[in-house]
């Protein structure tokens, strides 16, 4: 088959093919086996089977002949009742499918090699499932043999395993996850197999990310299509007017001549000429209204169509929620099944449309999160049975929109997150000094769940596990700006819950004209828009001030921040933005607003590289360019700004009374642990302030005169790399020095943020000696050192 | 499984490549530069030449003709407002605009090949000239700029044996994006530009 061309696209379609065939036979099994009387799904069982075996005949692919074939023959026998279908064989006819989705997987160049290694597979599975089920039920006790591991994982992943294939290695891996092999629930069955990722996500290798194939649903694609030709034949009747408009200019010429006839002075001609003109005018202006009413609907029509193509073509990108959940009921099955537990899975809301590029990012952690639920969430029968509780343990996976975001939910009915034993184990870790440990709140102690690697050794069972690889979780749902929460009721109940934009691709913005141009302000970050009389605001210490609801908003000029030339002023009132949080209120002075606008969002052409305070561009409803501000880039530039003036004076006043107090700040967005290192260094003599989370920390440094930084890694808004990032770019505070202070105790970590600019990367086990005081000290006195000389 | 639920592939249609682009150029409608052009072509002698036929597109700079290979035009449209980038615009890079419904890097050639004159796209909305005035998108599908020029007059198919290397009393800047010069007919002339040199050269103004 190799280098034929025609094959190459018969193969595309077989495998187009073969992957929806092999759903369906997946489906259809899974429902089989959980309501093995309803014989309704056997018809489909067969039709899929039935047609793979047509399409690989043509392919000539015969081991998928041969098996499909054996499947279907099985399917039909079972539809008689000749045969019964015993979880036992649903694992042969499982692992069949698996052999048709491991091909579906495949590039052209690699069929050749998959089916040489494959070949015996199909063949064993092909007379496995032709047995008689008496004697396969041998073979297969109740606990399933081992999963075939060749067979589960198509050619090339296999490669991209191995390299990572040391459990220590904890590097975040969005594809995969290893669940502990170590023991898990409370029943009596050692398992030692380890479990893997039910099918690893294949990104199908080849031609570039721009050329790739992209599913969209049939419906959409046909709406699109019949939009687009709407409007050509709009186009076409709008040429038509043109010609109506041409007897128009006619009509008006002809008017035109009566009345040079009118004015030739002859009273007979006048009168001709003027009745010539009442009735040429009737008739002019008939057809003017009739072009205009038309132009109108046309207008109207045209309107219509491309705003219904737009968004049509919008909601392309759009996929059913359901699309991205297809894998985990056999998942769940499987795990189940080897653990010996019972399990009913439920998907709700698998209609709900989830932008295309959110639900691939969603697969590894929902993967992850109903992997942990199986293995730890849920506990053996028995366990339940003697809770008190049904013996067959529930999860629910949901999804749904909810104000403006999307809401994906994975719960569990099980045994519940132990908060006190989560206290123990970060005691035992020695993750955080005891008298902080001991005040740390629920929510606090959850969120140790989400460090790296927190329960991977000695596993407390109470603690059951949870938090292997909850950190993937967590960095996905930081990537695309949502949050993740963990409830818990012990004995009752877990779930945790993903909030996400529902899509990555179109922003609601304000838009506002910048010295002459548009840009756009996205509107979930704005406070509020202002108009304002200029004499409202008034210079207090050299800069421009505006009081809102009692608080002081810095004003600056957009045009000034952006490196643009000032536009002329009216005199009228002035455009505010007001942007930030809290107490830090900035308010930006625009020319002026043009309303709100749906914005398809573009990224920026890569050989701009980073454009700073911009974070992409997008087309106006008019056809114009225009640029999406980074508001947090810009927000971070105001502030700077606006403490510029106060520094220098501060900067002169600390040099005038050297040998004061060393001032340090501490950036935490825990209570706790602010509280601890306030103290600590309070202790030690010097000066400290505190701020709650990296922008905050942020405002603080550029208004306030510091000798050392102490930040935490984790907290919203800014988080701890960002800030030292920051002031490292920042020409006051280069010289700066900064401590780490976090949870995260992986190489990896502690490199980011020495490589962010960090001068020490210490534990929150630090506080039990006096290594953090020491650290400090020694920061300080050499930056003393470096000084004085000076 | 009902049609509606069926999943189709299409190819996502933004990647149309290269040919996309050829036919989309092919494609456009006629406007009077067309026609005149193919009016000219006519209106040749036919002179079967052994050599090779290069195709150039012939525009204005100011008073300046010059002409670029027709394989590295992508196409000529009508002049688009033009956005500034904030720390990005300088005298030669102008900033991005929307070449129907693409965003594009608008980069002014006359500040490039150093022509002296009101800058074409600070100029593009007014004048007696503008109605001329066209968008040309020079470079390869993926990386590509917009440039203004004040004419665009066609393009041109030009026996490539009788192209001379640029002399070196031509103007510096201008000699750097210079390819060839192309003798024509009425004794004149004609300087083609380098895509090559003109990539570099504006991907160097960006940073």
């Amino acid at each position: 088959m190799s280098g034929d061309l025609s094959g190459f696209s018969m193969f595309e379609l077989f495998k187009a093919e073969a992957e929806t065939h092999a759903r369906t036979l997946s489906d259809g099994l899974l429902a089989l086996e959980a309501k093995p009387d309803e014989l309704a799904h056997i018809d489909s069982l067969m039709r899929a089977a039935h047609s793979i075996k047509g399409a690989a005949r043509i392919v000539q692919l015969d081991p998928l002949v041969e098996l499909a074939h054996a499947m279907e023959d099985c399917f039909v026998a079972v539809g008689r009742g000749e045969q019964p279908l015993p979880p036992a064989r649903v694992d042969q006819l499982l692992r069949g499918v698996d052999l048709f989705q491991g091909l579906a997987a495949l590039s052209e160049q690699q069929l050749d090699g998959w089916l040489e290694a494959h070949r015996d597979a199909c063949a064993s599975v092909a007379a496995e499932v032709r047995q008689p089920v008496a004697m396969s039920e041998e073979l297969a006790g109740p606990q399933a043999e081992p999963r075939d591991e060749p067979q589960e994982s198509p050619p090339a992943t296999e490669t991209a395993e191995h390299p990572e294939a040391a459990p220590e290695s904890d590097a975040p891996r969005p594809v995969e996850i290893p669940s502990p092999t170590g023991p898990v629930g409370a029943i009596g069955q050692p398992q030692e197999t380890p479990i893997r990722a039910s099918r690893p996500v294949v990104e199908a290798p080849g031609p570039a990310a721009d050329d790739r194939a992209v599913p969209v649903s049939a419906a959409n694609l046909n709406r699109i299509l019949q939009l687009a030709s709407e409007s050509m034949i709009e186009a076409r009747r709008l040429q038509s007017m043109t010609q109506s408009l041409n007897r128009a200019r006619n009509i008006g010429r002809r008017l035109f001549r009566c009345l040079e006839q009118a004015g030739t002075g002859d009273p007979d001609a006048a009168r001709k000429a003027w009745d010539e003109v009442k009735r040429l005018q009737e008739g002019w202006d008939q057809l003017l209204q009739e072009h205009a009413s038309g132009l109108e609907s046309a207008l109207w029509q045209s309107e219509r169509t491309s705003t219904a193509l737009y968004h049509e073509v919008l909601g392309s990108r759009m996929r059913p929620f359901s699309d991205g959940t297809t894998a985990f009921p056999r998942l769940i099955r499987d795990l189940a099944r080897t653990l010996g537990k019972c399990v009913s899975f439920e998907v709700q809301g698998g209609s709900v449309a989830v932008d295309r590029d959110i639900l691939r990012k969603l697969e590894a952690p929902l993967n992850h999160l109903l992997r942990n639920c199986v293995d730890h969430g849920l506990e053996s029968p028995e366990g339940r049975r003697a809770a008190g509780k049904s013996e067959t343990g529930k999860i629910v996976l949901s999804a749904r929109h909810h104000a403006g975001m999307l809401t994906v939910e994975v719960r569990d009915d099980g045994r519940g997150i132990d908060a006190e034993a989560v206290r123990r184990k970060v005691l035992d870790r020695q993750l955080a000094a005891p008298d902080l440990v001991a005040r740390l709140s629920r929510d606090e102690l959850f969120e140790f769940l989400f460090l790296p690697g927190f329960t991977t050794a000695g596993t407390v069972t109470e603690v059951s596990g949870r938090g292997v690889g909850l950190d993937v979780v967590q960095s996905m749902v930081q990537e695309v700006s949502g949050s993740v929460r963990v409830e818990s009721e012990p004995g009752q109940s877990t779930s945790f819950t993903l909030r996400l934009p529902v899509t990555l691709s179109v922003v609601r913005a304000v838009l506002a004209g910048i010295s002459g141009e548009p840009y756009a302000f996205p509107l979930s970050r704005l406070q509020r828009i202002l108009r304002v009389d200029a004499d409202e605001c008034r210079p207090v210490q050299g800069r421009q001030q505006l009081l809102l609801d009692g608080r002081s908003v810095g004003l600056v000029s957009a045009a000034e921040i952006l490196g643009l030339p000032e536009p002329q002023t009216t005199g009228g009132p002035l455009s505010v933005i007001v942007l930030g949080e809290g107490q830090q209120l900035y308010g930006l002075m625009v020319d002026r607003f043009f309303g709100e606008q749906d914005l398809v969002v573009r990224q920026l052409d890569s050989r701009l590289g980073h454009v700073p305070h911009i974070s992409a561009a997008a087309i106006t409803e008019s056809g114009e360019a225009l640029l999406i501000v980074d508001i947090e880039d810009l927000l971070r530039s105001m502030q700077q700004r606006l403490a510029e003036g106060r520094l220098h004076g501060l900067r002169s006043l600390r040099h005038a009374q050297a040998g004061g107090a060393k001032r340090v700040l501490v950036v935490d967005d825990s209570l706790t642990v602010r509280e601890v290192e306030r103290q600590l260094l309070k202790a030690q003599g010097y000066e400290v302030d505190i701020a709650v989370d990296g922008r905050d920390g942020w405002t603080a440094l550029s208004s306030g005169d510091y000798d050392l930084l102490v930040t935490d890694v984790d907290m919203p808004r800014m988080n701890g790399i960002e800030l030292i990032r920051a002031v490292r770019q920042d020409d006051r505070l280069a010289e700066l020095p900064v401590i780490v202070v976090s949870y995260k105790d992986r190489e990896q970590d502690r490199l980011l943020g020495l490589e962010a600019g960090a001068n020490a990367y210490l534990t929150k086990g630090s506080f039990h000696d006096d290594t953090f005081i020491t650290t400090a000290r020694d920061l300080m006195e050499d930056l003393d050192r470096c000084e004085s000389p000076s | 499984m009902s049609e509606a639920d069926a999943v189709s592939r299409v190819r996502a249609t933004h990647a149309a490549g290269r040919h996309g682009a050829m036919s989309r150029l092919l494609d456009r409608p006629l406007d009077d530069e067309d026609v005149r052009a193919a009016t000219l072509r006519v209106e040749q002698p036919l002179t079967v030449s052994d050599g090779e036929l290069a195709s150039v597109l012939v525009f204005r700079v100011h008073d300046e003709l010059f002409g670029l290979p027709a394989e590295d035009v992508v196409r000529v449209t009508r002049v688009a407002p033009v956005h500034r980038i904030p720390h990005r615009t300088n005298a030669i890079i102008r900033g991005l605009c929307n070449v129907e419904g693409e965003l594009l890097i608008c980069a002014s050639l006359s500040a490039m090949l150093e022509i002296q004159g009101p800058d074409a796209v600070d100029a593009a909305a007014s004048g007696d000239a503008a109605g001329r005035r066209r968008m040309v998108v020079i470079g390869r599908r993926t990386e590509s700029w917009a440039v203004v020029a004040e004419e665009v007059l066609g393009v041109l198919r030009l026996d490539a044996k009788t192209f001379l290397p640029p002399p070196a009393t031509v103007q510096k800047a201008r000699q750097c994006f210079t390819r060839s010069l192309a003798p024509l007919q009425d004794g004149s002339t004609l300087a083609v530009l380098d895509l090559g040199r003109l990539d570099a050269g504006f991907k160097a103004a960006l940073s």
